[in-house]
C-alpha cells in the first residue's frame, strides 16, 4: 500500500530521543469530526492516551477549567467561532491558568499573513499548515514543550514573547542584535545594531528600526 | 495594560514539562510506524468520507444555482467550507490530487469579488474533477491525466476570472473578508 501521511523527507532524523506523552491531556478542536479522528488517531499513534474533542468553539472557553486540557490543538476556519478567535478569547476571557495555556493552530494556509496573524496577534503558540503528519504534529508538539517562553501582555496581545532571545554564539562575531527594552517604547519595535562582519562591514554601526 | 507602548512580561504556568516526560516513552521510528498503521487503517474510511462530503457539496452546488449569482453566498460558504477542510485532508491520504483541486475551488471562492454564472459553471467543473478523482480512486498525482486536468482547471480559472474584469458585478464573495 502507499504510504500514508508522509513526512517531510528534509526533515527526518531531527526527532531523535525518547518522549513520554502518555500523562498528556490534548484538546482538538475541529469542525471536521474525520479530522479529530485522524489527529486522535496521530496522538495516540504518539502514545497520548488522553484525547478530548469538541466540533464547535462556541463556548468553550467557559469549559476549560473542567475539560482542564495541558494542550489546545484548534482547526482554524470553523463557524460561528473561528480558530484564531478561539485563541484570542482563551488569552483575554479565560480564567487564571488557561489563559497561558499552549495552542497550536491547524490552518490550511500556507501565506505569510495568517502565520503572524496567528502568531504575532492571536497568541498562538504554534502554527502547524495542513496537510498534517505524524512527523510535522510531533515536531510541533516537541517544539512547543521545548520553547521556554515566557508570555508578554500589551495593551493589544496577550502570548508568547515573539523576541529573540539573547543566546550565546560560537564563532565568528558578525552581526549582534539587541532588543530595546525601554519601558516607555513599544516592545513590538525591535532595534537591530548591525556590528559589522568580519569579512563584509558593510553598514557597520549603522542603526535600523523595524516595525511588526 | 493601557497606554500604548506599555507592557509586561508573566512567567506562565508550566502546563508541558510535568506532563511530557523527557528520555522515557516511544522514539520517533516506533510513533512513525504506529501512526503508518493506523493511517492505513483510515485510508479507506478517508474514501466514503470523501463521497460523504461530495455529496454535501453537490447539494450546496445544487442550491447555489437554484439561487443565482446574486443570492447563493451561504451556499457558497459551506461549498468553500467543505472543500477548505478536503484541501487539508487529500496529501496526508495520499490524495493529492484532491488537494489541489480543493484548494483550486477554494481560492477561487475567495478570490471572486462578484459571482456571475460564468463562476457558478467553472466551480461545477471543479466538483466534476472532484468527483472524476473520487469515482476513479485516483490516488498519488495521477500520472499524465492527473496533470492534464489540474492544468485545465487552471485554464478554466483563467478564463473566468478574465470574464468577471469585463462583466457587471452580481454577488459578492462569501469569503471577501479573508477569515
Amino acid at each position: 500500500m502507499t504510504r500514508v501521511g508522509r513526512a517531510d523527507p528534509k526533515a527526518d532524523g531531527k526527532l531523535d530521543g525518547l518522549y513520554d506523552l502518555s500523562r498528556l491531556h490534548v484538546l482538538v478542536v475541529d469542525d471536521s469530526g474525520f479530522m479529530i479522528d485522524m489527529v486522535r488517531a496521530l496522538l495516540e499513534a504518539m502514545g497520548v492516551t488522553k484525547v478530548t474533542s469538541r466540533v464547535s468553539a462556541a463556548n468553550l472557553v467557559q469549559q476549560l477549567p473542567e475539560l482542564n486540557p495541558d494542550i489546545i490543538i484548534t482547526d482554524h476556519i470553523m463557524e460561528p467561532v473561528s480558530g484564531l478567535e478561539l485563541i484570542r478569547r482563551i488569552r483575554y476571557e479565560s480564567v487564571g491558568r488557561f489563559r497561558f495555556v499552549p495552542v497550536i493552530l491547524l490552518t490550511g494556509y500556507a501565506d505569510h499573513q495568517v502565520v503572524v496573524r496567528a502568531r504575532f496577534e492571536a497568541g498562538a503558540d504554534a502554527v502547524l499548515v495542513k496537510p498534517v503528519s505524524a512527523q510535522r504534529l510531533f515536531s510541533c508538539l516537541i517544539a512547543v514543550y521545548e520553547s521556554d517562553r515566557r508570555f508578554v501582555e500589551t495593551k493589544s496581545y496577550l502570548g508568547p514573547d515573539r523576541r529573540v532571545k539573547d543566546r550565546p554564539f560560537e564563532g565568528p562575531n558578525r552581526r549582534g542584535v539587541t532588543f530595546n527594552k525601554a519601558a516607555d517604547t513599544d516592545p513590538d519595535e525591535l532595534v537591530f545594531v548591525d556590528v559589522g562582519s568580519d569579512s563584509a562591514p558593510r553598514d557597520h554601526g549603522q542603526r535600523r528600526t523595524r516595525q511588526r | 495594560m493601557g497606554a500604548k507602548g506599555e507592557f509586561r512580561f508573566i512567567e506562565p504556568p508550566d502546563f508541558l514539562k510535568k506532563k511530557i516526560v523527557k528520555g522515557e516513552g516511544l522514539d520517533w521510528k516506533t510513533i512513525d510506524s504506529n501512526a503508518q498503521a493506523t493511517l492505513e487503517t483510515m485510508q479507506s474510511g478517508f474514501l466514503d468520507h470523501l463521497r460523504r462530503e461530495i455529496g454535501r457539496m453537490d447539494e450546496a452546488m445544487q442550491r447555489a444555482q437554484r439561487q443565482g449569482p446574486s443570492e447563493c453566498l451561504s451556499a457558497l460558504r459551506e461549498l468553500y467550507e467543505i472543500s477548505h477542510n478536503l484541501r487539508g485532508q487529500g496529501s496526508t491520504f495520499d490524495y493529492p490530487l484532491i488537494t489541489a483541486i480543493c484548494g483550486t475551488l477554494c481560492d477561487f471562492i475567495e478570490q471572486t469579488e462578484r459571482f456571475q454564472e460564468i463562476h457558478l459553471e467553472a466551480i461545477e467543473i471543479q466538483l466534476s474533477a472532484i468527483k472524476a478523482v473520487v469515482a476513479g480512486e485516483i490516488v498519488g498525482d495521477g500520472g499524465t491525466a492527473g496533470r492534464e486536468l489540474l492544468s485545465s482547471i487552471e485554464e478554466l480559472v483563467v478564463r473566468a476570472r478574465k470574464s468577471q474584469r469585463a462583466a457587471k458585478p452580481a454577488g459578492r464573495s462569501p469569503t471577501a473578508k479573508k477569515p
